[in-house]
């Protein structure tokens, strides 16, 4: 049965964690006691957070019936303080099941809650400590408030190392009956830029192609899987076509769904793949930046894209 | 940079008259036009040289004077208001075009009997005064446009035309010997029955069918605007061959609300911002309505980059307004907000586009076409994101594509993942993309949920959750609640709480 790569392929067990051995070692350490602090989890995507949350629960609460104990919130999609004083709330003031002593809450991106509910859920963590403990990840911790941080043990996840991911890469290829080449793993590590949950689904993608997995399998890949609109219309602008690029925008909001915020961190993205002038680059991403401020400031996000674009399309005007 | 060419023309072009006889409705206005043409015949210079043409938009000033010119076989120069136009362009005219040029050359070449005019023609020549009024900054009476164009009418060789919208502004205060040098010529707004037959005209040229009843409503709505008419017939057979009445829906906004289309005309061809407010203030809309009708209409009106950075940038101010005001719910602010559009004519173009018409906003109408898609699409990314624990947010960004590619290409993976994820027919829909045909559907739907039966362990699929099945959980009872005894709401938060303090230190 062909399940998702990255579910099929994910640690059950902290010791087969790949790298971060520090890490590992003292969750160990703190499933052998039976009892866990909260934890707060930062570190670059795809380096092992939610694997690890998932692990610790699984030692922790047995194999069977963790999931009973555990809950899995991601923070990023709702954001605000209603989530807090929901179902964090309703989830963590429930006794545990099944004999336990406490239950889990891993909160997922809890970097992107705002300031308001990251308010009210330290409240939360307080009140309910007893019962429930927390394991909050993010990308930065300085994103978390103090109150926060300092009610968690703050663990840090090192990027991966490139013989670690080769580890991994090589033991998927020979369960599934691939080949990746030399030059095919370095381009994986580039399109993937460490991101070892990325590295993993470019790797499944690219092995309903081919067995034999190389560097132009990769990026043939890469451009079948990748959104290629916010680049088209970044492209139309700096052609100076306006309009082209506001109709290719229309499409990100209307069909694609895509927020005024997603738009522009993919813009930020796609700066550094776009074949552009160092001197460009800057001027564009001071355009992305200003524009990314108004957002939050203006009502209409449209708007503001529109002006971004009309501001391209200038720029590359004066640059060239 | 033939940008218009590669779009297509905009039909109210293609289909302007050739001849000044085939002006819809206007049929005493052009008898007075070619009667002072032919004043200008045999190399005459008639008392009277200049024209004015008056009258509300749209109705075929500007296609008259171009069509003048093609029958008398004039060479027309237009000078618009939109462009960067002042004394010093006019008195270039006056110097290089009507005093000099083409005439005596016509003469050395030895052709004496057929002289080649010009038609020297200023559009919307009652806001070209101002402007340069403006731009001048003192003794307007004396060294503004008006005097410039009396310069111009007192020495050219060649016929004028000025158009205007309100000849009061045009002939008040300096402009008043503008009274005697010209012959004045009124357009009336144009009555439907006349624009139905240019309309089905258009129709048949087009091969477009339409519902009976359908042009006599667009001409009705236009209120006597020839170039509004053919601009909504436009609109509406983009995409088809036929149109219908109920078509016609989308532009209702036109008749119950004053007449935006008639604000936006003033709004990116006035230069007072006053005038502009005081339109506004005519349409009952709020600004972040008017807002997207500015935003629809301004790449249309500011062709060149800096022009169209500069008007998008107003809006953008006009949007950070709207969005304080949005946020305080304090509508004070709301005057800015709609200053700032007002604003917007004051923009000096450089580059062209001020002829084209003015549409309405697409996005709303995008957006509620393409509601369904996007609730499917948020539903479905909700349910990948609890299985493959990520956020639908960053499926959304790029994990759906990789998934899709790789479900599109094995069908394994797609029974897979729709019975793991529980995915619905339209989400699978969107997952396998267009190649799928409804059979491919329907066999992986069949198989996934044949896998969920033959694994109908006590444990449901995704019962370890994500943040959307907890609700469910909470309130049925797929699972027995062995001891869901509620820790009260009032507990006492225990700083020495069981493990914290000591777990703290490892």
């Amino acid at each position: 049965m062909q399940e998702i790569w990255t579910e099929k392929y994910r640690p059950r067990k902290l010791d087969e964690v790949i790298g971060q051995t520090d890490i590992v070692r003292r969750l160990m350490a703190v499933v052998e006691r039976r009892n866990i602090p909260h934890f707060l989890f930062a570190g670059p995507a795809g380096t092992g957070k939610t694997t690890c949350a998932l692990a610790l629960a699984r030692e922790l609460f047995g194999e069977e019936g963790w999931q009973d104990n555990f809950q899995e919130l991601n923070a990023s999609d709702e954001r605000g303080i209603q989530v807090v004083r929901t179902k964090i709330k309703s989830f963590s003031r429930a006794a545990p099941l099944g004999g336990a002593d406490f239950k889990v809450i891993f909160l997922d991106e809890a970097d992107s809650l705002t300031t308001d509910a990251q308010a009210a859920l330290r409240r939360t963590m307080e009140r309910y400590s007893q019962t429930c403990r927390f394991i909050l990840s993010c990308n930065y911790s300085s994103r978390i408030i103090p109150p926060i941080q300092s009610r968690c043990s703050v663990l840090r996840f090192s990027p991966l190392s490139k013989e670690d991911i080769r580890k991994y890469v090589n033991r998927i290829a020979s369960s599934e009956g691939i080949d990746v080449t030399e030059d095919g793993f370095d381009t994986l590590m580039y399109i993937s830029g460490g991101d070892l949950r990325k590295t993993v689904n470019i790797l499944q993608v690219a092995a309903s192609f081919s067995e034999r997995i190389d560097s132009d399998t990769l990026f043939s890949t890469a451009s079948v899987a990748r959104p290629e609109l916010v680049s088209d219309m970044m492209t139309k602008a700096l052609n100076g076509n306006f309009k082209g690029a506001r109709e290719v925008l229309m499409k990100l909001v209307t069909e694609a769904g895509l927020s005024g915020e997603d738009i522009l961190s993919q813009m930020h993205k796609e700066l550094y793949n776009l074949p552009l002038p160092d001197q460009t680059r800057v001027h564009l991403l001071d355009a992305i930046g200003e524009a990314d401020f108004r957002l939050i400031e203006g009502s209409n996000e449209r708007i503001q894209l529109e002006a971004l674009l009309a501001r391209i399309q200038l720029l590359s005007s004066k640059d060239r | 940079m033939d940008r218009s060419s590669a779009m297509g023309r905009f039909w109210v072009e293609k289909y302007r008259p050739l001849s000044p006889q085939n002006i819809v409705g206007q049929n005493k206005a052009v008898e007075e036009i070619m009667g002072w043409a032919r004043s200008w015949e045999n190399g005459q210079i008639p008392k009277k040289r200049g024209l004015i043409l008056d009258g509300e938009p749209g109705t075929g000033k500007t296609s008259a004077a171009l069509a003048l010119a093609r029958v008398m076989e004039w060479d027309p120069v237009e000078l618009n208001a939109s462009d960067s136009r002042n004394q010093e362009a006019i008195r270039r005219i006056v110097t290089r075009g009507s005093m000099s040029g083409s005439i005596t050359d016509d003469y050395s070449s030895g052709k004496e009997t057929k002289m080649r005019r010009k038609l020297i023609i200023l559009d919307e020549a009652d806001n070209l005064y101002e402007s340069s009024a403006i731009s001048d900054g003192e003794d307007l009476s004396d060294r503004g446009g008006k005097r410039a164009i009396i310069e111009l009418l007192s020495t050219t060789l060649h016929p004028v035309i000025l158009i205007v919208n309100d000849m009061y502004s045009l002939t008040k205060g300096s402009g008043a010997p503008l009274n005697g040098m010209c012959i004045k010529i009124k357009f009336r707004r144009i009555m439907a029955a006349s624009m139905v037959r240019r309309l089905r005209e258009i129709c048949v040229s087009e091969g477009i069918q339409v519902e009976q009843g359908v042009l006599d409503t667009i001409a009705e709505k236009s209120g006597g605007d020839m170039r509004s008419a053919i601009g909504d017939l436009e609109i509406l057979s983009h995409g088809r061959n036929y149109i219908s009445m109920s078509d016609l829906s989308v532009l209702g906004d036109r008749d119950t609300k004053e007449n935006i289309f008639k604000l936006m005309e003033i709004a990116f061809h006035s230069r007072s911002i006053q005038e502009v407010r005081e339109a506004m203030r005519g349409v009952d809309e709020d600004p972040e309505t008017l807002l997207l009708w500015f935003a629809e209409n301004v790449p249309g009106h500011y062709t060149s980059s800096s022009d169209l950075n500069k008007a998008m940038g107003i809006l953008a101010r006009s949007d950070i307004f709207s969005g304080r005001v949005r946020r305080r719910q304090n509508y004070r602010l709301w005057r800015y907000s709609s200053d700032l559009l007002a604003s917007i004519g004051t923009i000096r173009r450089q580059g062209g586009g001020s002829g084209a018409y003015f549409s309405f906003p697409t996005y709303l109408k995008l957006m509620s076409r393409s509601k369904d898609s996007r609730a499917n699409l948020k539903d479905t990314c909700q349910k990948l994101a609890s299985i493959t624990h990520t956020s639908s947010r960053s499926l959304k960004e790029d994990g759906i594509y990789l998934l899709q590619a790789a479900m599109g290409r094995d069908e394994e993976l797609a029974v897979h993942v729709a019975a793991e994820a529980g995915l619905t027919r339209e989400n699978l829909e969107l997952m396998l993309g267009v190649e799928a045909s409804k059979k491919d559907v329907q066999r992986i739907l069949d198989a996934a949920s044949a896998l969920n039966a033959s694994r109908a362990a006590p444990k449901a699929i995704g019962s370890e959750g994500g943040l959307f099945s907890y609700d469910e959980k909470e309130e049925g009872s797929e699972k027995e609640p062995p001891s869901h005894s509620v820790i009260e709401e009032d507990m006492p938060y225990d700083p020495n709480g069981k493990g914290q303090s000591s777990l703290f230190d490892f």
